[in-house]
């Protein structure tokens, strides 16, 4: 098979073709990726007919499924987009249709009826090839979630170049839409920041000076992948009881025996300087940017439980990315000692 | 050492067991020969810009298909002025 082989087409899922979706996830996963809708043609049409998926199917010159592109709206912004599998059966892995799916995503997210603020990107590290493309469509790294993965959850034995039993991902991000509103910096962060966020839209970034409030309750918004042990919150607000959720938020990772605990803060928020001093105070270190997250930009935080990363098994493309990596270790050297 | 013999022991690092020397011969096909999928011709491209000093578009990765092409593709990129 030519490496550019034209006889591929990708196509639109549509009642015709949805069938053909949990073919190809069967030729790589077998019947055990997670998202069980994948498998079940009413349940990939009910997530786009509802707004939260878009999808491509590609199909061979005979029309047998060869890959699948999606992206799927991400919560708390219901104008954030995540990209989201991008598969190729086996038997294709020689040809250039992985490249094609990742532009026709690309066109995807460009499509006005979509309405997207922008579309975030979590490359793994355990490989260059998301990371270059990627790049290559003008996405601009912006934060490393260290040990997201587990490395066994890679079951075609190839994937995970690096051989690592946790896989660190780089967080992309390209945006649609310009951005509003004051936001603001921690200090011990401001220079990365800016650096993370001047490839994007233009911002009104200061420092942040405010103390914690002294009225009000925290809220946020969690995702608990138990299999994966990561735990993500998003904080939209901080309030008055900042320490406390802080310390309720490590006692529970521990519970759950989480080995990547993230935390993104609302950049919208002044009094986010002095959550982030308490959340390095605690042991959390920098992880960089997720743009838009809140609709505006959100700031991770990280830790990570019992666990020393093996960063020279990092396979980073850009130089922005090596930079991130390099001031993570630092952070976490400085809050952790280590 | 040549291009050629640069490249074959790239290769040969990224493939580890499944190749033996006598697979890499100049007219032998990346992709249908060697195996390289998409994942390890990311690689490669990774390690052959570290390797011969370049930047390749992905483009121009994407168009090389035997050895003997991306032999000539670095010895020509190598010899642009810089």
């Amino acid at each position: 098979m030519k490496p550019t082989d034209t006889s591929f087409r990708i196509e639109p899922i549509s009642p015709e073709n949805a069938h053909h979706v949990g073919t190809v996830f069967r030729a790589i996963y077998g019947e055990s990726f997670p998202v069980r809708y994948v498998y079940q043609p009413d349940g990939v049409l009910r997530e786009i007919e509802a707004g939260r998926l878009v999808s491509g199917l590609a199909l061979d010159g005979d029309g047998l499924p060869a890959g699948y592109v999606s992206m799927f709206r991400v919560s708390p912004n219901a104008r954030l987009w995540e990209a989201g599998n991008m598969v190729v059966v086996p038997r294709y892995a020689q040809t250039d249709i992985a490249l094609r799916l990742v532009r026709y995503g690309f066109d995807l997210l460009m499509d006005p009826v979509i309405d997207a603020d922008g579309m975030l990107s979590e490359a793994v590290c355990c490989h260059y090839f998301t990371q270059i493309h990627t790049a290559n469509i003008g996405m601009a790294d912006c934060g490393i979630a260290l040990d997201q993965l587990a490395g066994d959850s890679f079951k075609d034995g190839k994937s995970n170049k690096a051989g690592t039993d946790r896989v660190s991902c780089v967080i992309g991000f390209m945006e649609v839409t310009d951005p509003s509103g004051p936001e603001y910096m921690p200090a011990p962060y401001e220079e990365m920041v800016r650096r993370l966020l001047a490839p994007l839209r233009p911002r009104a970034l200061s420092p942040s000076m405010a103390s914690l409030p002294a009225e009000g309750i925290t809220h946020q918004d969690e995702t608990h992948y138990a299999s994966a042990r990561t735990w993500k919150v998003s904080v939209p607000t901080v309030g008055r009881d900042w320490p406390e959720v802080v310390a309720d938020l490590l006692n529970q990772a521990a519970q759950r025996r989480v080995i990547s605990l993230q935390v993104t803060v609302d950049m919208a928020c002044p009094h986010i300087g002095a959550a982030v001093a308490e959340l390095r105070e605690r042991g959390f270190f920098f992880g960089g940017v997720i743009p838009r997250r809140f609709g505006s930009d959100g700031l991770l935080m990280q830790t990570l439980f019992d666990r020393e990363t093996d960063c020279d098994a990092i396979k980073l493309y850009s130089q922005t990315a090596k930079d991130l990596l390099a001031f993570i270790r630092s952070d976490r050297e400085t809050v952790q000692g280590r | 050492m040549t291009t050629m013999d640069k490249l074959c022991e790239l290769i040969m690092k990224l493939k580890k067991k499944g190749l033996s020397a006598e697979d890499l011969k100049p007219e032998a096909d990346l992709r249908n020969d060697l195996n390289l999928d998409s994942l390890d011709m990311a690689e490669l491209l990774i390690m052959s810009e570290e390797a011969f000093s370049i930047k390749m578009p992905l483009d121009d990765a994407a168009e090389l298909t035997s050895l003997r092409d991306a032999a000539d593709y670095f010895d020509r990129r190598m010899a642009e002025p810089r």
